[in-house]
């Protein structure tokens, strides 16, 4: 017998479908065979305690549902709400206009050359000549957002997304990675990849997850996000085995990147080759590192357990060049996001002199974003 | 039975059978102690919601033991709960207690109790972490009870076995992810 029929026929039993002689068998078993008994009680363990976990949130919900109904205020009359509407598409074309005309301002023709070298690493990789245009859509969405001040209303639609349960997929291509950066259920990745999503899946294989998490960040100068799953989800993380390196990687300095450019995770090494990035903007740095779509967002690690930043683009004119966040640029985001509390002091830094052993414990807080 | 004792029977009966009215009413009226008293020791109001919606569960699981029996008010042995969870809590992030002086006064709270409610809030956030369809298979299968037959025609597999392989898989997932969510 092997452990799936094991199982069916456990099940069989436990719902009182067994009859005759396959009942006198299991029984004759069961009174035996110490082992075996030992394997159904263990199941049929398992079996309640998967009962009791569903019940304990059914009965949440119920009671999440009364906290709604005598907490939270009533929404807007809808009449508000066509004007709100008008004042943040209002404040949308003017940071169209605030972000477009300095751009063709200050970019000779130059660099507006240069900047079709500049490619961001998802899926789609028409992307690429699209970048500023793509920088003013998320500053409209966040005046949206901002202007119109029924926060209450987008974060309980949000919520419950994140209760939802999703789709979990075995082959479809990734877009890119997301990484845990505190197990309070914050992740981050590249901008680009989440777009005008409010709500971002994300999966992972090896703690076969597949969970909906919140768009809580969108940075206005980089190409960076941050995403948060449900608090109960984030109980389910260990502790994150490394943290984010106090001072920018000096030249020469490996690294090494885990990536979804497949939907299996790939490991890529290189070398920092550049204190600046693109256009020498201090913000990023580069690496000779080959990158391929799919490893936009991906952690850029160094060899102590250190998170030396992100990946966010690479060059299509240059081989190898690869472009990644700073990792002070993102203790500055962090330290400077208030409205959340995107706790690091659990994180601690894994150090090994094998890179596998860096890996393997590394691995379980890389995911894929869909 | 005097007339008390027979009134708290018919309120745990109805919190048992987790009567809307009734637990909004108890809701409405203990909620704000707890929040109180969580936002005076260094909690969040979203801290106050968890606490209290989870010592809440632990009621109703209470009134669903036939030998459980409340020796003071509903709201009193509520907010005891919740109390102790918070205390829990506030222990586990090893805040400064010395702000938290009169800690053991209310035992309603059994380690029994608080391991169950670990474990179930752990269970429940695997179930949903498996993403579909397993959570629907696992929810039918050991929740509702559901035939492996009923889930093949909900979820549209060509036949019962296909079903049954699919949860076993299902199974075998969740197993993984609540012993590594529980290491």
């Amino acid at each position: 017998m092997n452990e799936e029929e094991k199982i069916a026929l456990f099940d069989a039993y436990l719902k009182g479908e067994l009859s005759g002689d396959h009942l006198h068998d299991l029984e004759k078993l069961l009174d035996k065979s110490e082992e075996f008994r030992a394997e159904f009680e263990a199941y049929q363990l398992f079996a309640n305690q998967i009962k009791s976990g569903e019940e304990y949130g059914r009965i949440n919900k119920k009671l999440r549902k009364i906290h709604h109904e005598l907490y939270t205020q009533k929404k807007k009359p809808l009449l508000l709400r066509p004007v709100f509407l008008t004042i943040a598409s209002a404040a949308a074309i003017i940071t169209l206009l605030v972000t477009v005309v300095p751009n063709l301002l200050n970019t000779g023709s130059e660099n507006a050359v240069a900047a079709n070298d500049y490619q961001e690493l998802n899926g789609d990789a028409e992307a690429a000549e699209e970048a500023t245009e793509i920088y003013v859509e998320y500053d409209s969405i966040e005046n949206n957002k901002d202007s119109s001040d029924n926060m209450g209303e987008y974060e309980s639609e949000a919520i419950d997304a994140l209760d939802q349960s999703i789709a979990y997929s075995q082959q479809k291509e990734p877009k890119g990675t997301c990484f845990l950066i505190s197990n309070a259920g914050y992740f981050i990745t590249a901008k680009h990849l989440v777009k005008k999503r409010k709500i971002v899946r994300i999966q992972q294989k090896e703690l076969d997850m597949a969970i909906n998490t919140e768009v809580i960040y969108r940075d206005s100068v980089l190409d960076f996000a941050i995403l948060r799953c449900s608090k109960s989800k984030s109980e389910l993380f260990g502790r994150v085995p490394y943290r984010i390196m106090k001072n920018d990687p000096s030249l020469g300095e490996d690294v090494f990147t885990l990536g979804f450019p497949k939907p299996e995770v790939v490991y890529t090494k290189g070398t920092v080759s550049s204190e600046n990035g693109f256009r020498s903007d201090s913000l990023t740095y580069e690496i000779s590192m080959p990158a391929n779509k799919g490893n936009s967002g991906a952690p850029l690690f160094g060899d102590r357990g250190n998170l030396a930043g992100f990946i966010v683009a690479n060059n299509s004119k240059k081989q190898s060049v690869t472009y990644v966040v700073k990792p002070s640029y993102i203790h500055q985001i962090i330290s400077d996001i208030d409205d959340y509390n995107i706790d690091l002091s659990n994180n601690y830094s894994k150090t090994s002199s094998k890179r596998a052993t860096l890996i393997e414990a590394f691995r379980p807080f890389v995911f894929e974003v869909h | 039975m005097d007339k008390q004792t027979q009134i708290s029977a018919d309120i745990l009966e109805k919190i048992k059978a987790q009567d809307h009215k009734t637990l909004s009413t108890i809701y409405k009226e203990v909620y704000p102690m707890v929040q109180s008293h969580i936002l005076k020791n260094s909690g969040s109001e979203d801290d106050a919601q968890d606490i209290f919606q989870d010592a809440f569960y632990l009621l109703i699981k209470k009134c669903q033991s036939s030998d459980f029996q409340l020796t003071s008010k509903v709201s009193t042995f509520l907010f005891g709960i919740a109390r102790n969870l918070w205390l829990k809590k506030l222990n586990h992030k090893t805040v400064d207690l010395a702000a938290y002086s009169e800690e053991q006064k209310f035992n309603e709270l059994t380690e029994d109790d608080s391991h169950m409610l670990v474990a179930n809030k752990r269970m429940k956030a695997c179930i949903e972490a498996l993403g579909e369809p397993c959570k629907t298979i696992i929810v039918e299968f050991y929740f509702l009870q559901t035939s492996m037959k009923e889930i093949a025609e909900k979820l549209h597999y060509t036949n019962a076995n296909n079903a049954k392989n699919q949860k076993y898989k299902c199974f075998n997932r969740l197993k993984k992810l609540f012993k590594s969510a529980s290491e």
